[in-house]
């Protein structure tokens, strides 16, 4: 019940919607538990349910704060591969992760990391949360987010770009982070050189 | 810093593109065995790897314990007597 709460917080942003939400949502389940052919996929299917009657019921009035609109490439999830995963790189981010100055950053992330997450887009957001809170396959995510599996594995590279744009962003924008002065060579070109 | 291929099935070094790539499913609990022991191979002498590596593991661990929730005992309460009408 837990996991079912945390993912309709997150999709709605206020305690009492994800209450109802919940509660909706499992009493839909329980009174078409009979559909459910394999009680092994109960779990995603449940999360679908979730995610079904929030879309139907509770976005337009959901609390939100309105999500960065960071640009991503046209290219559909499945297209998107390695290569323009790299282009979209903060490599900054991860220069200045190796740096000793890290600790200042790291109390900060603290504090920022949940306000970063709010600001994904909701499709990158729920994806994360399924797979690195709550602990479902990719396989079991698809099922409850009606995609592919590819798609999940797809939101899930560039969900974590996201979040490390907006960290990284949030730290610059509190003075914690400066570009770094020796960025020697980017770390896609050290991939693609052979 | 290795050559990139895309066939490593019979266990021979794998280069960056792929270990980012297994990186990520294997943070998400998606890689098999066999890859998870050529990943590791790879991130034992490559630098910018093993440093990705840390830091996309401490990142979600963050992401994890920043994010849990639990429900409130007025939600647990609510379904008890939802269910009782059934």
């Amino acid at each position: 019940m837990d996991a079912l709460y945390g993912v309709a917080l997150r999709l709605t942003g206020k305690s009492a919607d994800a209450e109802d939400l919940v509660a909706e949502a499992v009493t839909k389940a329980w009174c078409a538990l009979d559909s459910l052919e394999n009680r092994a996929h109960f779990r995603s299917w449940l999360f679908r349910i979730l995610r079904n009657l929030f879309i139907s019921n509770y976005r337009k009035q959901s609390v939100r704060p309105v999500e960065i609109s960071w640009s991503l490439p046209a290219a559909s999830d499945e297209e998107y591969d390695i290569c323009s995963w790299l282009a979209e790189q903060p490599n900054d981010f991860l220069q200045w992760w190796a740096n000793p100055e890290r600790e200042v950053y790291n109390r900060f992330l603290g504090e920022q990391i949940m306000s970063a997450i709010e600001e994904l887009p909701e499709a990158f957001r729920v994806t994360v949360l399924l797979i690195n809170v709550e602990g479902l396959t990719y396989d079991e995510a698809a099922e409850a987010l009606g995609v592919p599996a590819g798609t999940i594995r797809s939101r899930m590279k560039r969900g974590r770009t996201l979040l490390q744009k907006v960290l990284w962003q949030q730290a610059q924008d509190a003075g914690l982070a400066v570009q770094c002065q020796d960025k020697g060579e980017p770390y896609e070109q050290q991939l693609t050189r052979s | 810093m290795n050559n990139n291929s895309h066939d490593h099935k019979n266990g021979d070094e794998i280069g960056c593109l792929d270990a980012i790539e297994w990186l990520y499913a294997w943070l998400d609990g998606e890689l098999d065995e066999q890859s998870v022991s050529q990943l590791e191979q790879h991130i034992s002498h490559c630098r910018s790897c093993f440093s990705r590596r840390q830091m996309e593991l401490e990142l979600t661990a963050r992401v994890e314990k920043s994010s849990k929730s639990r429900a409130p005992g007025i939600l647990q309460d609510r379904l008890r007597k939802l269910m009782d009408e059934f």
